[in-house]
């Protein structure tokens, strides 16, 4: 229903139905009194009416197209089972206003429009995460979180000067030193000659000079490994050559006593097999036994280890 | 449009042929509604899915008799409004013209007519939203006022004067590009006379 017919007054003499109704007449819309209408226009034969009808015929033939491109409108990529598949998946999820408020899209298509909005921003913000994520990684492995031996921290290093000293190959308890040493099962202190284990093996010298040495056994030579130290402080170390024998060794200098780690754990990182070896270490030459807190262990490992 | 009330009843028991039967019947001319709106096929596509997961969800809030097609075309044409909205908002704040325009629309059909589609496309995006709306719901999906007033959810003859205002917006937007295209194809039928005159 068009609803209820209007007239406009015309030189007082004639009246005219509004051109809403000309047009709905047009298009074969419902009109009250439409006969009436009709005998205005084909009867009187209104000239103001009829040239506003032609020039209203003439715009709907223009808008007519909108009709004929419907008929050639086809989107092969839609199919009744991805629709209906992705109606109950997104219904299940999230609302459809809220992806379409933010851009996003149920079908996993690219979108122009969405990408080169957010491509920039993402870019950005990814290479920002990825620097601070190499900064951290970087502070880790290549030095104490807080630097300097003045601070009393462990410092690390790889020269044999500062804290590496030789590679005694046999797990010998140095006088002084009390450590508990795991392989992977992490029961009782085992050591055997296939499983991956790491000891301390800092010599009485190293003690007196407070170098924890830590000497890795079994690894596989083709691998590098990392260790893991946590105590007051965690600190981070990869990169660590494997020889041929299957060993490698590692030193920090204990500069303050309350910084000694309490347990080291160790990996084989490049390796598809992973090796795993854990240290507990309860006190270290002249320093006091520290103060041990339940650290959860890193995969691999489990909370029973530690005993 | 028909009321199809045993349907609607399926639909809200999440019978899931009577969904199927209903996205086989709808989705193509929803989407291509859509695209004709808002004139980019890609978006139309994910406006079109996002209608139905909608239908999906709120079926069942509807009670008593509902006029589906005419609801499901309400929703659509409310992401399609939406979306243009968003759209002229961020055009208004980056100072683009809209003159953009989706070329996919014009590849198919007769090509004597491909510049004339163009035009008409462009006319509409220069409208408000709602009365480009309002005349591709008439014009293109061939909806009565009656039907339109049901997905707009107005009167019919509150349809009757919006159509005809947006078809006066339209002649007048539409007259101002007429010009260029008849020179456009004066200057192609002269080299043709041209030619033919060599």
């Amino acid at each position: 229903m068009a609803g209820n017919t209007r007239w406009t007054s015309y030189n007082d003499v004639n009246e005219h139905p509004e051109d809403s109704i000309l047009l709905a007449y047009l298009r074969k819309q419902e009109v009250k009194k439409r006969l009436s209408v009709s005998q205005h226009i084909n009867l009187e034969k209104c000239p103001r009416c009829l040239h506003k009808l032609d020039e209203l015929e003439q715009v709907s033939a223009s808008l007519d197209v909108l009709g004929k491109i419907r008929s050639y409108q086809h989107y092969p990529e839609l199919s009744v089972a991805d629709t209906y598949e992705r109606m109950q998946r997104a219904a299940s999820h999230r609302t459809p206003t809220k992806a379409s408020l933010n851009g996003a899209n149920q079908r996993q298509r690219p979108r122009k429009s969405v990408v080169r909005l957010i491509s920039l921003p993402a870019a950005f913000g990814l290479a920002i995460l990825f620097t601070v994520a190499m900064l951290v990684f970087a502070n880790f492995s290549g030095q104490s979180l807080i630097p300097g031996p003045l601070q009393g921290v462990i410092r690390p290093s790889l020269s044999n000067s500062t804290g590496v000293v030789a590679h005694s190959s046999t797990p010998t308890p140095d006088p002084g030193l009390t450590a508990t040493m795991n392989a992977e099962a992490g029961t009782t202190p085992v050591l055997t000659a296939t499983k991956a284990y790491i000891k301390v093996c800092s010599t009485p010298v190293d003690i007196v000079q407070r170098r924890l040495v830590i000497c890795g056994h079994n690894f596989d030579p083709a691998h590098e490994a990392a260790l893991l130290a946590f105590g007051k402080k965690s600190i981070w170390q990869s990169n660590l050559p494997v020889d041929q024998h299957g060993t490698f060794q590692f030193g920090w200098n204990i500069v303050n006593c309350s910084n000694l780690p309490t347990i080291i754990y160790s990996y084989e990182a490049t390796s598809s097999k992973p090796i795993n070896a854990k240290l507990q270490i309860t006190s270290f030459g002249s320093c006091p036994e520290p103060t041990t807190t339940p650290i959860a262990g890193p995969p691999g490992f489990s909370p029973n280890d530690n005993k | 449009m028909v009321t199809d009330v045993q349907g609607v009843e399926r639909l809200r028991e999440r019978d899931a042929q009577a969904f199927r039967s209903l996205i086989d019947r709808l989705q193509q001319p929803i989407t291509g509604y859509l695209h004709r709106l808002v004139g980019d096929r890609e978006v139309a596509l994910d406006l079109a899915q996002d209608t139905f997961v909608q239908v999906y969800k709120e079926i069942n809030k509807t009670s008593g008799e509902l006029a589906l097609d005419a609801w499901i075309y309400r929703i659509a044409t409310n992401y399609g409004l939406r979306y243009l909205n968003r759209k002229r908002l961020r055009q208004f704040v980056q100072l683009e013209s809209r003159e953009n325009f989706d070329e996919s629309l014009a590849v198919a059909g007769p090509e004597d007519q491909t510049e004339t589609r163009i035009l008409i496309e462009q006319a509409l995006g220069i409208m408000k939203p709602k009365d480009a709306a309002v005349l591709q719901l008439h014009y293109g999906n061939g909806f009565t006022y009656e039907e339109i007033g049901q997905i707009m959810e107005i009167s019919s003859e509150a349809v009757r004067k919006r159509v005809a205002r947006s078809v006066e917006k339209f002649r007048k937007v539409y007259g101002k590009k007429i010009p260029s295209l008849r020179v456009q194809k004066y200057e192609n039928s002269n080299n043709v006379t041209q030619k033919g005159l060599k």
